[in-house]
């Protein structure tokens, strides 16, 4: 006979030991309740979801005009020569429950009517073998994912989330909807896809998904059908379902944070991790060294000819691939008394955390003389190895 | 497809003894350096930009 506890005021208490592991059968607590009751370890597959990372731009604010990365790990994109532009920034004040910090973009150059693919829209994008947890491509043990994220905006309306999967023999994406209901209020929001099993997801540092959220955007990006499922990517289908236009006037914003992606049907708590799990996470793609306070010898490098010098930087971890050098200003090398301008700097080779730099000189006093690297002033160099 | 990069004044670099190591490119205004790798999304959009018609590698000085 089954028996339903259904105390009108709760339970007063269950004896100590009197629920045994025998007493509980096999299917009686489903994996769907735990999830909604017990906090486990590392289920976000998105990195930054709590918008703490920042080292390009730290709290302030930039104006993109090209499709860059500006907060850790969320690509602000630009397409289809679009004439809207915002600003990016992090923040942490009037934040969403439960979270330090929030991204922000606020519309600076309005585009009341897109046309054709004009459209912008920030990336999350995914390593192929950061997406293990999800099986796809193993049918009989591949799992949905579920993403769950807090928004606030002032323009109320239908957005997009569109997903899309670079692998296989046939790209395809897939578009989801979401709505702001209210203005100026952060509300939380999940959308679940299911697995993409036609091919077997690989396993290397390339993209195998991008989440996109979807900010305004043309009818060359809308027209076409909503794909609901895992369809082949078509440019008028890509937006389907968008009717809000953040870009309608100038001062529109949205603000998100506690991006969560996980395997599973079920949206858990957001998954809070340390900063330096956060410096980890981000540094894979981004490695920023600012050289602060004035001059500084930060490497030992040596002429490898009269005009070619070399040295080494370690990256905190191993970075994705080989990364792209950046710089704010010019290295010198200090060499026999002189400071000579490094230029044309780039990276020779990586392995692990070790990344190999060289660069042209001036004459220097002679092949094989070391020097050291320095930089003066606070400038800094970046190494980039984002998707 | 449309490309997601600006660049320009690509130039294959040529140190020491080495034969091309890395190219140099004005990327959405910025002056990088892009190492050979098509892992490296940098690279990738070069050369993608390249095979597209829509911009020439210089050779080595």
């Amino acid at each position: 006979m089954a028996v339903v506890i259904n105390g009108t005021t709760g339970i007063d208490k269950v004896q100590d030991g009197s629920i045994g592991t025998a007493d509980i059968a096999a299917d009686a607590i489903t994996p769907t309740e735990i999830d909604n009751s017990v906090l486990l370890g590392r289920r976000n597959i998105l990195r930054n979801g709590g918008m703490r990372m920042s080292q390009r731009n730290g709290s302030g604010s930039v104006t993109h005009s090209t499709s860059a990365y500006h907060i850790d790990r969320i690509k602000a994109n630009v397409a289809g020569s679009t004439a809207s532009r915002y600003s990016i920034q992090r923040l942490s004040t009037n934040r969403a429950p439960g979270h330090a910090h929030y991204y922000r973009r606020e519309c600076t150059t309005a585009e009341a009517t897109p046309s054709g693919t004009q459209s912008s829209f920030d990336d999350h994008r995914i390593e192929t073998q950061d997406l293990s947890s999800l099986q796809w491509g193993f049918s009989a043990v591949s799992k949905s994912a579920t993403l769950s994220f807090w928004i606030k905006g002032n323009v109320t309306g239908t957005y997009v989330v569109w997903f899309y999967t670079p692998v296989g023999t046939e790209f395809k994406m897939m578009t989801k909807t979401y709505t702001i209901d209210a203005a100026d209020t952060w509300e939380y929001k999940t959308i679940t896809i299911p697995p993409r099993d036609d091919t077997i997801m690989p396993n290397n540092v390339q993209s195998g998904l991008y989440v996109r959220f979807v900010w305004n955007t043309g009818t060359g990006n809308t027209s076409g059908t909503q794909n609901t499922t895992w369809g082949a990517d078509s440019n008028v289908n890509r937006y389907v379902g968008q009717t809000a236009n953040l870009a309608s006037a100038t001062g529109n914003y949205i603000e998100m944070t506690g991006t969560q992606l996980e395997a599973g049907t079920v949206a858990t708590e957001f998954e809070h991790r340390t900063m330096d799990q956060y410096n980890f996470d981000c540094m894979r793609y981004y490695y920023d060294v600012a050289v602060e306070g004035g001059r500084c010898a930060f490497a030992p490098g040596y002429f490898s000819s009269t005009t070619s010098i070399r040295w080494s930087v370690f990256t905190v971890v191993p970075m994705r691939t080989t990364p792209t050098y950046s710089e704010s200003a010019v290295p010198r090398a200090a060499d026999a008394g002189s400071l000579r301008n490094i230029t044309s700097t780039t990276v020779l080779g990586f392995d692990r955390n070790m990344c190999n730099l060289i660069g042209v000189t001036s004459n220097s006093s002679g092949s094989n003389h070391s020097a050291n690297v320095t930089m003066s002033g606070d400038v800094s160099f970046g190494l980039d190895a984002e998707l | 497809m449309e490309n997601e990069m600006n660049i320009t004044d690509a130039q294959y670099m040529r140190y020491d003894e080495d034969s091309n190591v890395s190219i140099i490119a004005t990327i959405d205004g910025q002056v990088l350096g892009v190492p050979i790798n098509p892992e490296n999304t940098h690279y990738a959009e070069i050369m993608r930009q390249v095979e597209a018609g829509d911009l020439t590698i210089a050779d080595a000085d």
